[in-house]
């Protein structure tokens, strides 16, 4: 279905979240923390993040500001996920970007991926039709298993 | 030498021979008579001379010993007030400065609580001795009011007195300084206070002064000179005048520059030197014991002595008789001279009487033998108003805490060690009848040494039950704040394998719809995993709470495990405060004496300082903590350094008291460093602090299991 960043620093976490993603066809690109997951961003076109906010090295929102200065990165959805919410709905310099709160029910969090990939497909894919059944256009990257 | 005047003496013998017989004879008769005549009365003269001598140096001893009586009442006035001291809060200073008030009334003078000895402020602006004043029962006395000046030699001469007493806390009388108040002059009598009576910290928190008019001492010395027909003056340290039994003569003018050469080193003394108008005078000294500094004097124009003694010379009878007389006048003298120091003595004490009535305390006047057996000298207070009205009697047997009682230490150690160390103290407790307790406070304090060896004692008893529930309470609120931030900590810590559990298990429910059994299984396997860490940490804090401190029974523990233990609760928070953790700890961690979740908690502690103090500086300020075990065979130690700025001047000095933070309020009430602390004297260990360029260490020494055998 789509190539996924996970950012998420607690490694139990990020496993079962890795797993429940897969559990929906998703290709799961894992990270530890927003600085992590920038560079794995460098080498590895993701259609979507889900990230932690606080983490360290790099919190979420910090991590989606720094893609907002990218223009390849400006429109790359993100899903929040936290216990706390950093004021996402405020933060209009991130959108398109939603918060759920931690932990999330993995059918919400699918059902908001879709959503968001067929709302904005990202640049790379502006034409294309938003399909949910679309497979990774993304060569296979040994750093992201 | 002696060989030439023999010589000639015979060469004017040799002269005699040419006068004429009869004269010769007679001469022989006459002059042994006057020879003789002219001995008795030399010695009769000298002997005179000697007497009103001795005569005056006894009225400057009697004198010495009424300014040393002043001087005992002062001090046990500070004692007393030091003994009622306790200034952990509002409530207890305002007890002090009530006791101050009834006290400086009673003695004259007036009591100043400071809390800190400050150095004089710059010229123009006057000099301030005592800054930070807490209780001035004169406040409106211009001479120690803050906003009025003590001059800057004074400022400098109370510092150099605090500093030279070192630990010695004995009663000092300070020399005299100057008031604004032209002519003024006022003695000073300082002793250091703390409010943690533990005797663990040895520097003091507060300073107690009792300043009086050295005019007290004008009635004593013009009493004597009245009697002794010549003048009497007491001068200082400094040997600056401060007071005097002639009016007209000003106080605070030196000495004349003679006096201090001729006078130092020597306890009393009598001597000859000008006088003023340039009449020789005879001078008798005499220096109080309480004030060694201090020189009392007594003086006469020297002509005064030898012309009465002269005017009868010529008679060899009058001569006899003067020696007879002389004898009879020092002998006189001296019985009044200790009759006048006995009566001053028994006025000391009905004045320390007096002033102890209303005072909630008991005082003992005790002498001690040097193997620590006593004699009580006298005994006085109402048992009832320093048991709240519990007892009016001694306490029965059935009401000691029996334990506290056998932990007591032996009256005969409590008495060597105050003879040691100048004071000893130790704290005991009983049930009242309603069965709350009730704590009580002995305290002694070396007074004087008395020629045989036997020491004079203070002691006090007096009521600290409010202070020692006040420190239960501080302890409990302390062990209270810590399991907050212990259980925000948890909290933390299980937010993640909550929400990993909650995850696994939505996904383990969907995999059992779809039929992935293997895919199942293995969410199961992680539920169970994640129960498991949810498990040990709510463990962990249930350990927490239960901490006891038991020296017997000290458990050894491993640094390494309280290292990992310690991190396992914070590491999250560290890591979300973007703070990156050194660890250094060696392969083969030094194992010490110490419950684990005691010193897991002083780590904790350490540990969330360190990140509170990084995350209140800049974004782009270094964020790192590094952690370090150190084995050195007999000791471990345990430093914790952070690049949080360091520790702020204003709080260094009070780092390890409770209540001291320089954080909000929302991040607690500035105990968990008190509370670490004292688990590490509890445990024989220590804790030092000091700033790094960019951030502070924290070290804890601990003794290693196998250095504690050794010192065992």
């Amino acid at each position: 279905m789509a190539r996924v960043l996970l950012v998420e620093d607690d490694a139990d976490l990020r496993a079962e979240l890795a797993d429940a993603l897969s559990l929906f066809d998703h290709e799961v690109v894992e990270a530890e923390h927003g600085l992590h997951g920038l560079s794995l961003m460098e080498t590895a076109t993701v259609d979507i993040v889900v990230a932690d906010h606080r983490m360290p090295h790099m919190t979420g929102l910090e991590m989606i500001r720094k893609m907002r200065e990218r223009p390849e990165w400006a429109s790359v959805p993100v899903i929040m996920v936290s216990a706390v919410s950093p004021g996402l709905p405020e933060a209009a310099d991130v959108h398109p970007a939603v918060f759920m709160s931690k932990p999330p029910d993995i059918d919400v969090l699918n059902e908001k991926i879709a959503r968001l990939l067929a709302a904005d497909p990202g640049p790379e894919r502006r034409g294309e039709p938003a399909s949910l059944q679309r497979t990774s256009r993304v060569p296979d990257n040994d750093d992201t298993t | 030498m002696r060989a030439r005047r023999r010589s000639a003496a015979g060469g004017r013998f040799g002269r005699f021979g040419r006068w004429s017989q009869p004269l010769v004879h007679a001469a022989v008769l006459v002059l042994p008579a006057i020879l003789a005549g002219g001995v008795v009365a030399i010695i009769a003269v000298d002997a005179y001379r000697e007497a009103a001598e001795t005569r005056l140096l006894s009225s400057a001893q009697a004198i010495a010993a009424a300014v040393d009586n002043e001087f005992a009442v002062h001090e046990v006035a500070l004692r007393t007030l030091a003994a009622l001291g306790d200034l952990d809060d509002a409530a207890s200073k305002a007890a002090l400065a009530r006791h101050a008030e009834r006290l400086a009334r009673d003695v004259g003078g007036w009591f100043v609580v400071t809390e800190s000895l400050e150095a004089p402020r710059p010229a123009g602006q006057g000099n301030v001795v005592v800054d930070r004043q807490i209780i001035n029962t004169r406040a409106d006395d211009p001479l120690v009011d803050r906003e009025h000046a003590v001059d800057a030699e004074a400022a400098a001469m109370l510092r150099e007195a605090y500093d030279a007493a070192g630990d010695d806390r004995a009663f000092k009388v300070l020399d005299l300084f100057t008031g604004p108040v032209a002519g003024t002059f006022v003695a000073v009598a300082m002793l250091p206070l703390d409010s943690d009576r533990s005797g663990n910290d040895t520097d003091p928190e507060y300073f107690l002064f009792y300043v009086w008019r050295a005019a007290t001492f004008d009635a004593i010395l013009r009493k004597s000179a009245t009697s002794a027909t010549g003048f009497t003056a007491i001068s200082d340290g400094r040997f600056r005048i401060v007071a005097h039994s002639e009016p007209s003569v000003p106080t605070g003018v030196p000495v004349p520059d003679w006096v201090p050469s001729v006078v130092e080193g020597l306890d009393k003394g009598v001597t000859t030197g000008p006088g003023f108008g340039n009449v020789p005078n005879v001078y008798a000294f005499a220096r109080p014991e309480r004030a060694p500094g201090w020189t009392v004097v007594a003086a006469k124009p020297r002509a005064s002595l030898y012309s009465r003694a002269l005017a009868f010379a010529w008679a060899i009878p009058a001569g006899l008789f003067l020696i007879a007389a002389g004898g009879l006048v020092v002998f006189n003298r001296q019985r009044a001279a200790n009759a006048q120091e006995a009566s001053a003595l028994q006025q000391g004490r009905e004045e320390i009487e007096r002033f102890h009535e209303s005072i909630p305390a008991i005082i003992m006047l005790l002498v001690v033998s040097p193997d620590g057996s006593r004699e009580m000298i006298y005994h006085q207070g109402d048992f009832a108003l320093v048991t709240d009205g519990t007892f009016d009697g001694p306490v029965p047997p059935e009401l000691w805490d029996a334990r506290c009682h056998e932990e007591r230490m032996p009256r005969r150690d409590l008495y060597r060690r105050m003879v040691e160390h100048g004071e000893a103290s130790d704290e005991y407790r009983f049930r009242r009848r309603d069965g709350a307790w009730i704590w009580l406070r002995y305290e002694v304090f070396r007074f004087g040494r008395i020629p045989d060896g036997r020491t004079e004692v203070i002691g006090y008893i007096t009521n600290v039950t409010e202070r020692r529930e006040a420190d239960a309470n501080a302890l409990a609120a302390s062990r209270l704040a810590s399991i907050g931030e212990m259980a925000a900590g948890i909290a933390h810590e299980l937010k993640q394998p909550l929400a990993t559990l909650s995850v696994a298990g939505q996904t383990g429910l969907m995999a059992v719809r779809r039929g992935e059994l293997l895919r199942a299984r293995q969410r199961i396997g992680s539920i169970e995993t994640q129960v498991r860490r949810a498990a040990d940490l709510v463990g962990y804090l249930r350990r927490f709470g239960s901490v006891e401190i038991d020296n017997a029974n000290r458990p050894i523990t491993d640094l390494g495990k309280v290292v990992s233990g310690a991190l396992a609760l914070v590491s999250g928070a560290l890591n979300e405060a973007g703070i990156e953790v050194h660890v250094d700890v060696p392969d083969t961690a030094p194992v010490v004496r110490g419950e684990e979740m005691a010193l897991v908690q002083v780590l904790i502690t350490l540990l969330s300082n360190a990140r509170d103090a990084i995350e209140a500086q800049p974004p782009h300020w270094p964020r790192r903590i590094d952690l370090i075990v150190e084995d050195d065979s007999d000791f471990a130690t345990l430093t914790v350094r952070d690049t949080g700025g360091g520790i702020a001047p204003e709080v260094e000095p009070r780092l390890f008291e409770p209540f001291v933070t320089t954080k909000g309020p929302d991040k607690g009430l500035g105990l968990a460093l008190s509370m670490a602390h004292g688990i590490l004297v509890a445990i024989g260990a220590y804790i030092v602090a000091r700033n790094l360029h960019d951030g502070a260490e924290f070290r804890v020494t601990l003794r290693t299991a196998a250095g504690e055998e050794k010192v065992e």
